[in-house]
């Protein structure tokens, strides 16, 4: 019995090890639909990496963004754009009551890091490409690198224009130590030399201009605008003009009255125009709709218009400060017959038409921009362009920056006449201004009538601040222009400093190295 | 090899059968062997072969073994009690054997109590056998084998089809109160929705917590949902503890349900037929305001904002006077039918028995537009080739079709929002058909046509061979694959759609899990020494597979996703991952005399999931248990009839995440996509996560301590376990700062403890020729705890999403060491700010009257995030059941109560309806209650809850308690007295009515509190975020009148 039951523990055994020993690899991870940084060796590859960068400014599409809330903080807080009673994260930006909780606010900062994140990733990924090895060219590589980099300067543009000292991480995740994960506040000054550093090779590697086909790729043009507008806000006024001026030189032009003007500049159907040197492309293609489109359409215009959601009503004061002859005024609803067939008209004292309400008139409460019109029923393809950059901003810049080193000079004056001409203004004379003071007010209103929904209000307000009060008070003009407006004045309160946003709940609850006081004297 | 085989086996004629070691060698998985018992039963390794000779003094016995309804039972077991001698009874269920006058005759089968005879000098011995209450004495199926209940030594239930709910629609369903430890949750009505089951709590926070499902022996890769036909199911045994799921290793550490389909061994050919019909309607509505009610307030609000006053005053005393409006509710929520029929075989003789089935489920959801149907069909084939090679087949295949809701349920946007949000001065078919008007409601479900179909064919085959006496070689081969369709399409004249010229899309998923299982089992004795060995091999590898094609600018709506050729523009995008896992295990179980039983287990997983440097894990368990009612100084007290203690401890694991985790990838999807020239569309890549190289298993350590008690030959079972769970390791897809680009990184950190108890009191309360009346209780206590977190423990917030767009950012749970997973966390609700109230100039300075108050709870004098505290806990408590079962003559009576305490729910679904300023409509309640300067007393904030200057929408006004006791399924049957039914061949004839949730005793004031989570595909939602009510798709009651006809 001994030896039988030692044969069964043996045939046991023999089992056992035929079925163990048969297979004991094979358990590594497969990809099978997805890019490994390994495989990526391609100049292909650069080229998808650079465009998944660009695909960060619309985030994940619909609102994100560039493709809408980062206007919402841009544009809310500011004296010409206000919220419906309904749009409650939009009614903490315009009436400064917002916290960290505030979603737009938690859903920029998520998309900006999101975007240089990308960036990282896709200068590590090109660096390691041998472009020139696989049948393409070194050029190309250096652009790819300067377009990322573009990309990076921008967000960071933004990150430090809403919360000035910021996480500051240019490196890929594959570098991350553990303290990268929980990162710190670095100064803003360090930010933007990293800025300036990456603009300078970006406008050294991009080319001047695409083709057709690519026409809203980064080119040294905006690279070099976007320096401009960072030299600007340092008031670096030499510097920014000399860049500025290179601008100039690259052969951009307005959109003349010939061409149907400013107010053709915005229609859906003008998809490229020389005029703008960078912006938010999204795709008229009915696929495109949430993933490549943007909510500005739908936002812009309410639903008496056109079917929109009318959460960008603008005050009807903004209507009064404009001649009835100029043709940027027609970029907002005047006087408009509503889907219900009554007219809403802007009233008298406002510079409207509508003396009175009666059975078919109404009296507007608010006007809408017309900048980004959309087709009227429930699926706004959303493709109009989003400026980012445009000639005339860089036009305005350079006016303002010769201003600040020269004073009223004629340089200044022309380049604000050929914004004030191409909108059937008259002329300005150097006569018209007593002061460089008087020339800034000036051109900081033309901004207003420009450049209205187009993200600048906050920016240009704070740097008016800074520059009335040669950089003592951000504040100056933001809080001159911005009580007036809000429903209760006394919501504003000087112990909060308004330049910056709070930092997000999402990344003070989730990073280790911040807490609630780095929002002290950020908000109420 | 060859000479591993002994020479002179013993002959099978001179072996003398016993059923106790029969069942300790029962082999494997299921009960195989148990099914093809008709064949001869042969010793166990018998030190020296007995050759029976007929005593003088023995008399020939012969008889016929019958259960209660005079049914002869073949295979039971007859053996001379402290003999070896025994036999079983053939086909026709008689047997004979020799005995001498004195001797005790033991009659045993598995599902039957055992019962013994003294044998006088009569040569009939004619037996009937009661079905068993005696649970203690079962034979249950465990991983990879089976177990006598007395000698098996973890935690387990064992649920055999009589003990199931009643007309149950899944799985899931049959097991609502019915098991303690064991919680069903139905997160989502939806016909065709897997329920969630969770057993002894939650381990996890990433990973998938459902338990590891095991049908006939094969573990599969995730639910089982609807895919398997309830009546095929012969019994469910729950594995709860680590010693009995260590076996599964690696996929054990959620407890483990081993489903075991019917087999057509031990019974006379027969065939039945199931069938019920019945209706179903919501459990509850909510008190909406009225179309005038609403105008009004619309016409307000657009009053505020300067748009026109939509609603003139003719069209107000139209609306007040009842001509025009409608109440959405009424159209959306329908009495629904349901049916389901059912036809099976089983049978066979006793080299091959036969079970199949065909059947057939339609159900019509509670909701228009919604339904599930599902046609299914199954053969399970045993047989014998020889005394030594057996195999077994099963295959069962079925296909069900949902009709999908448009905007899934409990989604920010999920269908019922659309529904209740609805405008109710709107009027249904007022000109403008419902899916042409995108202000309808139910222009979301007549616009689109959204039809998802899985198929699913599990096929499996296993060959036992037992090349000498007590060692059995198996192989197990299987595959279990489902295919499902997704189609969509919407017509150009629908507004959705219209802009596009129409949208389809049409998506194939293939999942394909391959299978092989060897396994080698040793049974042998040493005199009272009891010894069974098992190792075995598992390999499998999933893979999945999907491609997806979506269209748009259709040249004619008619074909729609039927022919997507009829389109101009498309998009497409395949995918596949796949998912490998070799394993290696064994097993020893050891007792002497049943008494003192030892069991031993290891198993070696390796998965691809994991990081390079951890693909392998290492999972033992050991378990103790004495069976003291065996003991004779216990026996002769004659206090107990059965009594055992149990101990296990082990460790088991949790694989179950995504593949491809561990690496950095880069993906192309909708958020790489961009255009270049305002047209085209591009697509780039982007980064999806951080890589992590070291990611690991989460383990599980378990020790469970059980007592089973019988008292009064049975009658009175108690079982108790106390359990304490450490998982360690933990798949945590941990929040990091969004400043790094990504918001998590998956790696493992963390512990999360499990402590418990359960209680489990089985009663036969009467038991006589014409009354019976049986009752169980459970009741289950676990207490969750997360340990720690990581390095430097701090919180993680879990919940990214808003229910309105107006909702400020806030993470309504989170995950912080000493509170259990599913913490709410929000603000203390303290009222409503009135006109110069004192907190409008401290601690909530930007608030105007009318807003919401919240406490400082720190008293820092601001409220903001950080005076957020724990509210409560999504996951109840404790949970209950009690079922009840009388029978009177033909009649009987089961009723399945269910309960549970110590849970909460955020309430967002209510706090979404008192929104005043919604563009949408609200509860009745706004009309009258909503705070104004000249309603003062209002206790509804003026603008809600949405976006204000403080605090948030994750409030305690919103946190409810979920405690609830629920009539769960009554069933009140009648079974025709055979003598009339056996004129028409019927040998069983049963009709019954059956309600499933038809009472419930609750204070919660949403809809129900069976309700779980959203809906995710995030499992950390799924774990964490439990405990929200928000856009579910309704509970339903259900009333079914059944028949049951057996020939």
């Amino acid at each position: 019995m001994a030896i039988k039951f030692k044969k069964n523990i043996t045939l046991l055994a023999a089992v056992i090890s035929c079925t163990v020993f048969a297979c004991q690899n094979g358990l590594e991870e497969e990809t099978f639909s997805v890019f490994d940084a390994n495989t990526l060796t391609n100049p292909e590859n650069g080229e998808q990496a650079v465009v998944g960068t660009y695909a960060g400014l619309k985030d994940n599409g619909g609102y994100g963004y560039y493709a809408g809330y980062l206007y919402w903080l841009y544009e809310y807080p500011g004296d010409v754009v206000t919220t419906t009673l309904t749009a409650r994260q939009g009614v903490q930006l315009d009436q400064l009551t917002y916290d960290a909780s505030n979603a737009s606010i938690n859903d920029v900062w998520t998309s900006i890091y999101r975007l240089i994140s990308r960036a990282n990733e896709s200068e590590a990924i090109i660096s390691n490409i041998d472009y020139a090895g696989n049948g393409s060219t070194e050029t190309l590589k250096q652009q790819h690198l300067g377009e990322v980099r573009f990309l990076r300067a921008l967000a960071y543009y933004d990150a430090t224009a809403l919360w000035g000292n910021v996480p500051f991480l240019n490196k890929p995740s594959s570098e991350f130590t553990e303290a990268d994960e929980n990162p710190t506040l670095t100064d803003q000054a360090i930010v933007e030399a990293a800025m300036i550093a990456d603009l300078e090779f970006a406008e050294a590697n991009l080319p001047a201009a695409y083709t057709a086909a690519e026409v809203a790729r980064a080119t040294s043009g905006a690279a070099k605008a976007l320096l401009g507008r960072l030299y600007m806000r340092r008031l670096e006024w030499q510097k920014a003009a000399d860049k500025l001026a290179e601008v100039i030189d690259q052969g951009y032009d307005l959109r003349t009255p010939a061409e149907g003007g400013v107010v053709s500049l915005f229609a859906r159907e003008n998809r490229s125009d020389n005029e703008f040197i960078f912006v938010l492309k999204s795709s008229n293609e009915s696929g495109a709709y949430g993933i490549n489109s943007n909510s500005f359409g739908q936002n812009s215009t309410p639903w008496d218009y056109n079917r929109g959601w009318g959460n960008f009503p603008l005050n009807l004061s903004f209507y009064s400060i404009f001649n009835p002859a100029d043709a940027r005024r027609d970029l907002l609803t005047g006087v408009f017959t509503t889907i219900y067939g009554q007219i809403m008209a802007v009233p008298k004292e406002y510079g409207g038409v509508a003396v009175a309400a009666d059975r078919d008139t109404i009296l507007a409460t608010f006007v809408y921009n017309l900048k980004y019109p959309h087709t009227g029923n429930y699926n706004y393809s959303g493709f109009n362009n989003v400026t980012i950059l445009r000639y005339a901003d860089v036009l305005m810049m350079q006016a303002e920056a010769l201003n600040e080193l020269n004073g009223v000079n004629s340089e200044s004056l022309n380049l604000l006449n050929m914004i004030r001409n191409r909108s059937n203004l008259p002329a300005y004379t150097m006569a018209d201004f007593s002061s460089k003071d008087a020339l800034r007010d000036a051109i900081f209103e033309e901004r207003n009538k420009e450049f209205f929904m187009e993200g600048r209000r906050r920016d240009d307000l704070i740097r008016w601040g800074k520059s009335a009060s040669n950089g003592t008070n951000p504040l100056l003009k933001f809080k001159e222009k911005v009580v007036p407006t809000l429903k209760n004045p006394a919501t504003y309160s000087d112990a909060v400093n308004y330049e910056f946003y709070p930092y997000p709940q999402n990344e003070i609850q989730s990073n280790t190295s911040l807490d609630a006081s780095a929002n002290v004297g950020r908000v109420k | 090899m060859m000479k591993c085989f002994p020479k002179n086996r013993v002959s099978p004629k001179a072996s003398t059968p016993e059923r106790r070691l029969i069942l300790h060698t029962v082999p494997v998985f299921l009960s195989v062997a148990l099914l093809m018992q008709a064949a001869p039963v042969k010793a166990i390794d018998q030190p020296v072969p007995v050759a029976i000779t007929v005593n003088a003094q023995q008399l020939p016995i012969t008889g016929t073994v019958t259960d209660n309804d005079n049914t002869t039972l073949p295979g039971v077991n007859i053996i001379i009690k402290g003999t070896n001698t025994g036999t079983v009874t053939n086909q026709d269920g008689t047997y004979q054997i020799n005995a001498e006058p004195g001797a005790t005759l033991v009659f045993s089968m598995v599902g039957f109590a055992t019962k013994e005879f003294v044998v006088g000098n009569q040569q009939q011995i004619n037996i009937k056998l009661l079905a068993a209450e005696n649970q203690l004495n079962e034979v249950m199926v465990v991983g990879y084998g089976s177990k006598n209940k007395s000698t098996f030594t973890g935690s387990a239930v064992t649920l055999n089809a009589e003990d199931l709910n009643e007309s149950s629609l899944s799985v899931a369903n049959l097991l609502q109160g019915r098991a303690a430890g064991v919680q069903v949750t139905q997160n989502n009505g939806t016909p065709g929705a897997a329920l969630s089951i969770r057993i002894r709590g939650t381990n996890s926070l990433n990973a998938n917590s459902e338990p590891l499902y095991v049908i006939d022996g094969f573990p599969v890769s995730d639910q089982v949902g609807f895919s398997l036909n309830p009546d095929d199911i012969a019994s469910i045994t729950i594995l709860k503890d680590a010693a009995s799921t260590a076996i599964y290793g690696a996929r054990g550490a959620n407890g483990v349900v081993i489903i075991t389909t019917k087999s057509g061994a031990n019974r006379k050919s027969n065939l039945s037929v199931h069938s019920y019909v019945g209706i179903q309607h919501v459990v509850n509505q909510f008190d909406l305001m009225n179309g005038y009610q609403n105008a009004m307030r619309i016409n307000s609000i657009a009053e505020q904002q300067g748009n026109t006053i939509p609603y003139s005053a003719g069209r107000l005393d139209s609306l007040q006077q009842g001509i025009i409006g409608t109440n959405w509710q009424d159209e959306v929520f329908r009495t629904a039918r349901v049916q389901n029929h059912n036809i099976s075989f089983a049978g066979g003789n006793n080299k091959t028995n036969i079970f199949s089935s065909f059947d057939y489920l339609d159900q019509q959801g509670v909701v228009v537009h919604s339904g599930y149907t599902r046609i299914g069909g199954r053969v399970n084939l045993n047989h014998a080739v020889n005394d030594k090679l057996k195999m077994s087949a099963r295959v069962f295949g079925n296909y069900g079709t949902q009709n999908d809701l448009p905007l899934a349920p409990s989604t920010i946007n999920g269908f019922l929002k659309q529904v209740l949000k609805a405008n109710p001065a709107s009027t249904f078919d007022s000109g403008v058909t419902p899916d042409r008007d995108a202000r309808n409601p139910l222009h979301f479900f007549e616009a689109v046509d959204r039809e998802n179909t899985t198929y699913r064919t599990q096929a499996y085959y296993s060959l036992q061979y037992e090349p000498l006496k007590g060692l059995v070689l198996q192989t197990d081969l299987g595959a279990d694959l489902t295919h499902t369709e997704a189609s969509y399409f919407a017509p150009s004249t629908v507004p959705t759609a219209s802009g596009t010229n129409g949208q389809g899309s049409f998506t194939n998923i293939d999942e394909r899990d391959m299978i092989i299982n060897p396994t080698a089992h040793y049974t042998f004795s040493r005199g009272n020494n009891n010894f069974k060995l098992l190792a075995g091999y598992n390999g499998q590898k999933y893979t999945y597979r999907e491609v997806g094609t979506s269209a748009t600018n259709f040249s004619s709506d008619e074909l729609g996703y039927e022919n997507l050729g009829t389109a101009q523009q498309f998009s497409s995008y395949s995918g596949r991952t796949q998912i490998k896992r070799k394993s290696w295990f064994g097993r020893i179980d050891y007792d002497y005399k049943n008494k003192y039983i030892f069991t031993g287990t290891y198993r070696i997983d390796g998965s691809s999931v994991f990081g390079e440097n951890n693909k392998l894990g290492y999972f033992p368990s050991i378990a103790v248990a004495w069976n003291f009612g065996e003991e004779d100084v216990i026996k002769n007290s004659g206090i107990f009839s059965a009594g055992k203690l149990r101990a296990s401890y082990g460790i088991t694991g949790n694989d179950r995440i995504s593949s491809g985790i561990s690496l950095a990838t880069f993906s192309s999807d909708n958020s790489t996509k961009y255009t270049f020239d305002g047209v085209s569309t591009v697509t780039g890549i982007a980064i999806t996560r951080l890589s992590n190289q070291d990611l690991k298993w989460e383990e599980t350590n378990a020790l469970d301590l059980g007592l089973d008690l019988g008292f009064f030959q049975n009658r009175v079972i108690i079982e108790a376990d106390y359990y304490t769970k450490t998982t360690k390791d933990l798949l945590l897809d941990r929040s990091i700062s969004p400043s790094t680009g990504f918001l998590t990184r998956f790696g493992n950190a963390g512990e999360v403890s499990n402590k418990g108890f359960e209680f489990f009191l089985q009663t036969t309360n009467i038991r006589n020729s014409n009354f019976n009346w049986n009752s169980t209780f459970s009741y289950a206590v676990n207490k969750n705890r997360v340990e720690s977190l990581g390095a430097n423990n701090s919180d993680i917030y879990v919940g990214s999403f808003k229910p309105d767009g107006a909702a400020n950012f806030e993470s309504p749970f989170i995950i912080r060491v000493g509170e259990p997973i599913g913490a709410i966390y929000g603000y203390i609700y303290d009222g409503i700010i009135q006109e110069n109230d004192p907190v409008l100039t401290t601690t909530h300075p930007n608030a105007e009257p009318g807003d919401p108050k919240f406490v400082d709870v720190n008293n820092d004098g601001i409220v903001n995030a950080e005076d957020r505290v724990v509210l409560g806990t999504g996951v109840p408590k404790v949970n209950l059941g009690f079922t009840n079962n009388f029978t009177y003559k033909g009649l009987d009576l089961n009723i399945v109560l269910q309960g549970q305490t110590g849970g909460k729910l955020l309430n967002v679904q209510k706090e979404d309806l008192l929104n005043p300023i919604s563009e949408g409509n609200g509860l009745a309640q706004l009309v009258t209650d909503t705070w104004s300067e000249t309603n003062t007393s209002g206790s509804i904030p003026a603008r809600g809850f949405y976006g204000n200057a403080h605090g948030g929408w994750v409030n305690s006004r919103f946190v409810e308690s979920s405690d609830y006791v629920r009539v769960k399924n009554i069933t009140l049957g009648y079974t025709i007295p055979e003598v009339i039914t056996q004129r028409f061949g019927v040998s069983v004839l049963n009709v019954y009515l059956n309600a499933q949730n038809l009472l419930t005793w609750t204070n919660y004031s949403g809809l129900d509190p069976e309700v779980g989570n959203l809906v995710d595909n995030s499992q950390q939602n799924r774990n964490v975020a439990r405990g929200i009510d928000f856009n579910a798709y309704p509970v339903n009651k259900m009333y079914l009148l059944g028949i049951k006809l057996t020939f």
